[in-house]
């Protein structure tokens, strides 16, 4: 009987160790998180908006890139109307969950769901099919191109998607690399190999060239938007063997990893072009300046107000209306330098300053 | 040839970055499998000292409290670990399973916290190279050799001393008996428990410096998914090194010398597919491991769950 | 010490079929602790959780449908596990047979039920090859499968990868081209066929395992490997079978998966995480093919529900995955503390009443009633 009782409290002792280690290892991941959490838009309380907005990305809303700028145009289009009120973004959205979580928010009565990224455009088409009857929900997909890419949608009527310029985006680019660079050498990194990154590289390069035609371009379209450390090592074998000078970015986390690299080889020297936030600053001593993209979902939400919106339009996000324009400069570029970026800007807004066939043949050889 | 000359700076300097965190983490797994235990949840302890060094090194500004508290989160984790399969004799594989689900489950919870919608929480900084005099300025191995960050040094230096640990101490000593036979070495006095457990602590703590040099040395942000299977890479090196420090070190090199191999080919063949060099790390490790690994090294209990009442 | 041996054994089975039970009830309870602290409400959020996934026959459906994918790696491992084989490479062969069964018809232009059978095929040969690669370097080399699957699952990614961009890429964009439609499953009751196959083979896996002579073989070496040889199996043989045929079905859920669910394509992410949910999966349920089949719809109504409770009360997805993980902890905590040589002496000699946590109490006392 002892030695069972014995056993007994060994036992327990056994289970309050469980029970307490459990405790300190979700207190240790909630602690050390602590401050800075409860500022996030709060859902639910429905005290002055008529409308409601929701979005779905695939990473976090702090990624330093593509879906950092995803939530800023969102937070920005919600400050220009009142009328709306926004949930709480839903981040890290695998594929196999996106129709989930679409629906989700299609039972919840919103009006607007936006999926930031055409991997959302073909995991939709059935919630969009299923949503058919109900008015109110509408569809916006970033980064998409309707024609090509959502032939498996039986009906277009509630779904409108953004496409950026990419030429004009590429241009800028182009442009501020062209004038900073010293060796001629200029790099870019791209998460994934689509069509719009190619767009994006092929512009960059003609623009580059343009301004100095001796300039050559590395490239990698398929860093992924998360490894930041392939972006640092890609950008140090580009230092060291082709005497990359100046970067542009196109992949969230990877770009960090590739500004690491930069500023270890001279902050001074070597420039980084920050995309499509706007993150010039003291603390990112390489960026020179950054290529903003507006993703225009306060044209989506005006549209919407006036039951404009759907039949599978696409808003084109350019430097006329906003969608498209240069960040701050950081103090490396010179005041004639800036000065000139703004002059070619402008023939850039106009379409006056590389041509579709420049940029297509580079695009031909990717 | 001419690639393999331009690219060998590149390539040297990814050899050593990449190889650290697999090293320590594999030291750590030394330690357990010396003592029996099979801990295949090292990527998920790597993910939550990852996160934790951003996340307090970010807090107080202080890397290297950072690391300590890195430390500490991989020895609480791993004390699920070890209670479950030492005091419970649970089976390692499955615990270890649980481990790789659950513990970036909560560092994931911990970045949504701690980052939420407030980026500018989402950077941190990032270790300095230290660069050492003269020695540093050698062509080609000066600068990734002896231009690292004090956590790769001290992952190095380890090497030495784990090896040390294991020939000459008692304690090292008592720590292969119990891997090879913990009967014969309950019988000796040696307390079987104690010693799983200490296993269990450095394991946690070296696998959690491992995810902490991710956050801190290599990139100065977490990611979810930032481990990316380094955590299995390190078992595998632990079995390619044949269960010594030294061996290990020799493996986890060579497969950061194929990691930057990788990099260097993805830079230099823009056009081609990469995914196929992407998957060399991968494919190497398998053929290392057809051609070194062996099942008849490594310590006889390993992986087995030992019964004290079965003495 | 026991009293009884029929007695012990009922009480020991009860006590296995409720630990899981009851480590789901405990995770669920630490997560709603989780969503209290974070000053959300947890009834709120496990009534949207199961609105989300189960409140209605559409999205009954839907939630089937996801936990598809999750009966097959589930399934895959349990199966393998029998054998003692440690399969963790389930997530490579449900991506190669998607892969297969996409090149099969796409590639060859198939179309109308002779493409999807000829998908599926495909799907289970090709899983079953991927399976077999870690068998073979098993058997010849010792490696060990835990290594080796898994990084053979990287290579499986990457390969798919180069399916999906360069091989049958949709105009250029990282995705493949969709299945044609006469090729897809045909539906029943708002999802797919897959979903009834998947039961289907979870049942056939049940009788294989437990009534038939070849699982009883399975069975044997998966326990004691030594023995099985003196006893004249052919254990290299049945472990590399046990891979061939775990790989199988792995790759027969991804191609059921590519066949029957939109987007009907390979793209980036497909099947990612499914291998060690799988695992995970078959862990919880004790290496029983029809619990393995209930758990997968457990994780599959997390999963759904997940989502939807997320964006009602506004808490982070990773509590789901959190309360995952603590079931797998709880779970195979709760099942080696009820087997262990001082608890199963315990219970035959003391009284209930006096059990020593909360899982115990609870058993202890279903164990009087039934006794």
């Amino acid at each position: 009987m002892s030695e069972s009782k014995f056993n007994f409290m060994l036992n327990r002792r056994q289970a309050i160790a469980l029970g307490l280690g459990s405790a300190a290892t979700v207190a240790l991941a909630g602690c050390s998180g602590g401050s800075g959490s409860d500022d996030k838009a709060a859902g639910g309380d429905s005290s002055e908006g008529s409308y409601k907005v929701a979005m779905i990305m695939s990473g976090t809303i702090t990624d330093g890139g593509w879906d950092q700028g995803h939530y800023e145009s969102l937070k920005r289009a919600i400050e220009s109307h009142p009328k709306w009120e926004m949930l709480e973004p839903k981040e890290n959205t695998p594929d196999a969950d996106a129709a989930t979580a679409a629906q989700s928010y299609v039972d919840q009565g919103v009006d607007l769901i936006i999926g930031n990224g055409n991997q959302f455009a073909s995991d939709w088409a059935e919630v969009v099919a299923d949503a058919e009857g109900n008015d109110k929900v509408h569809f916006l997909i970033t980064n998409t191109n309707p024609t090509s890419e959502m032939a498996d949608y039986k009906s277009l009527a509630k779904v409108e998607t953004v496409l950026p310029n990419f030429k004009q985006t590429g241009a800028l680019a182009g442009v501020v690399a062209g004038l900073m660079t010293k060796t001629n050498s200029i790099g870019f990194i791209g998460g994934m190999k689509l069509p719009s990154t190619e767009a994006k590289y092929a512009a960059y390069l003609a623009a580059a060239q343009k301004i100095n035609p001796e300039i050559k371009g590395q490239y990698n379209f398929e860093a992924g938007f998360t490894d930041a450390s392939l972006g640092t090592k890609l950008t140090e074998n580009w230092i060291s063997t082709n005497n990359v000078d100046v970067m542009w970015g196109d992949a969230s986390a990877v770009d960090n990893g590739s500004r690491q690299a930069l500023e270890s080889a001279g902050a001074d020297t070597h420039f980084d072009i920050a995309q499509p936030i706007d993150i010039a600053g003291a603390d990112q001593p390489t960026v020179v300046t950054s290529t903003v993209t507006d993703w225009k979902i306060d044209q989506a939400m005006d549209e919407i107000e006036k039951g404009e919106f759907g039949d599978g339009k696409v808003i084109t996000a350019d430097m006329s209306n906003g969608g498209i324009s240069l960040g701050k400069f950081s103090d490396k570029v010179p005041e004639d330098v800036q000065a000139k970026i703004k002059e070619l800007a402008e023939q850039i807004k106009s379409d006056s300053f590389v041509t579709d066939a420049e940029v297509e043949a580079i695009a031909s050889t990717l | 040839m001419d690639f393999f000359m331009t690219s060998l700076p590149t390539i040297l300097n990814a050899t050593t970055l990449s190889a650290v965190p697999i090293l320590l983490a594999a030291l750590g797994e030394l330690f357990s499998e010396r003592a029996g235990l099979v801990n295949i949840g090292l990527e998920g302890i790597m993910a939550v000292g990852a996160f934790v060094a951003f996340a307090v090194g970010k807090m107080t500004g202080n890397l290297w409290l950072g690391v300590c508290a890195a430390i500490v989160a991989g020895i609480a984790i791993n004390m699920i670990y070890a209670f479950c399969t030492v005091t419970l004799c649970v089976d390692q594989v499955v615990v270890g399973m649980a481990i790789n689900i659950l513990a970036p489950a909560l560092a994931l919870f911990g970045y949504n916290m701690f980052v939420g919608s407030n980026s500018a929480n989402a950077t941190g900084v990032i270790m300095e190279r230290i660069q050492i005099p003269g020695l540093s300025a050698i062509p080609y191995i000066g600068g990734p050799v002896f231009g690292q960050q004090l956590l790769a040094y001290l992952a190095f230096i380890l090497v030495p001393l784990v090896t040390y640990f294991f020939k000459s101490f008692r304690g090292g000593l008592s720590f292969r008996s119990v891997g090879e036979n913990p009967q014969a070495a309950e019988t000796l006095g040696i307390n079987v428990i104690r010693i799983k457990f200490v296993a269990c602590v450095a394991c946690g703590a070296l696998a959690g410096m491992g995810g902490a040099f991710l956050s801190v040395c290599m990139t100065p942000i977490y990611i979810d998914g930032i481990v990316m299977g380094r955590g299995f890479i390190a078992l595998a090196t632990v079995i390619f090194g044949r269960w010594s420090a030294v061996g290990i070190m020799a493996a986890s090199l060579l497969f950061g010398f194929f990691d930057g191999l990788n990099v260097a080919l993805q830079a230099q063949f823009n056009a081609a597919p990469v995914m196929f060099f992407k998957m060399i790390p991968y494919i190497f490790t398998i053929i290392a491991l057809i051609f070194f690994g062996s099942r008849h090294a490594g310590p006889k209990a390993n992986g087995q769950p030992y019964y004290r009442e079965s003495r | 010490m026991a009293k009884s041996s029929s007695s012990d054994n009922s009480r020991e089975k009860l006590l296995t079929t409720l630990t899981p039970v009851v480590s789901v009830l405990l995770a669920l309870i630490v997560g709603a602790i989780i969503i209290a602290c974070l000053g959300k409400s947890p009834v709120q959020g496990y009534a949207a959780m199961l609105q989300g996934s189960l409140g209605s026959l559409s999205k009954v459906a839907k939630t089937l449908e996801r936990s598809c994918p999750l009966i097959f790696t589930g399934l895959c491992a349990v199966f393998a596990y029998k054998c003692g084989v440690f399969n963790l490479g389930g997530e490579g062969q449900f991506i190669m047979g998607g892969c297969a069964a996409a090149t099969v018809v796409l590639g060859l232009g198939l179309d109308g039920p002779v493409g999807m059978l000829c998908g599926l095929t495909a799907g289970i040969v090709v899983g079953g090859l991927w399976g077999l690669l870690p068998g073979i370097m098993k058997i010849t080399r010792g490696l060990n499968e835990m290594i080796t699957t898994i990084m053979l699952n990287y290579v499986a990614m990457y390969f798919m990868e180069y399916v999906f961009k360069n091989l049958l890429s949709d105009n250029g964009l990282p995705k493949t081209l969709a299945m044609p439609n006469a090729a897809r499953l045909p539906g029943i009751g708002g999802m797919h066929v897959g979903v009834i196959l998947a039961v289907l083979l979870g049942l056939f896996l049940w009788y294989l395992i437990f009534r038939t002579s070849f699982g009883f073989k399975i069975r044997a070496v998966g326990m004691n490997p030594i023995a099985s040889r003196v006893s004249g199996f052919p254990v290299n043989r049945l472990v590399l079978l046990a891979f061939v045929i775990s790989g199988a079905i792995a790759g027969m859920g991804g191609a059921v998966e590519l066949l029957g669910k939109t987007p009907y394509r390979l793209a980036a992410g497909f099947g990612a995480g499914f291998g060690f949910d799988g695992v995970a999966i078959a862990l919880i349920s004790q290496l029983n093919p029809i619990a393995a089949m209930l758990v997968a719809i457990l994780f599959g109504i997390l999963n759904t529900g997940g989502t939807m409770m997320q964006s009602v009360i506004g808490v982070p997805t990773a509590i789901v995955d959190i309360i995952r993980g603590l079931i797998i902890i709880f779970a195979v905590a709760g099942m080696a503390i009820v087997k262990l040589p001082k608890i199963i002496a315990f219970f035959s000699s003391r009284g209930p009443k006096q059990g020593a946590n909360e899982p115990e109490v609870a058993t202890d006392k279903k164990a009087e009633v039934t006794a």
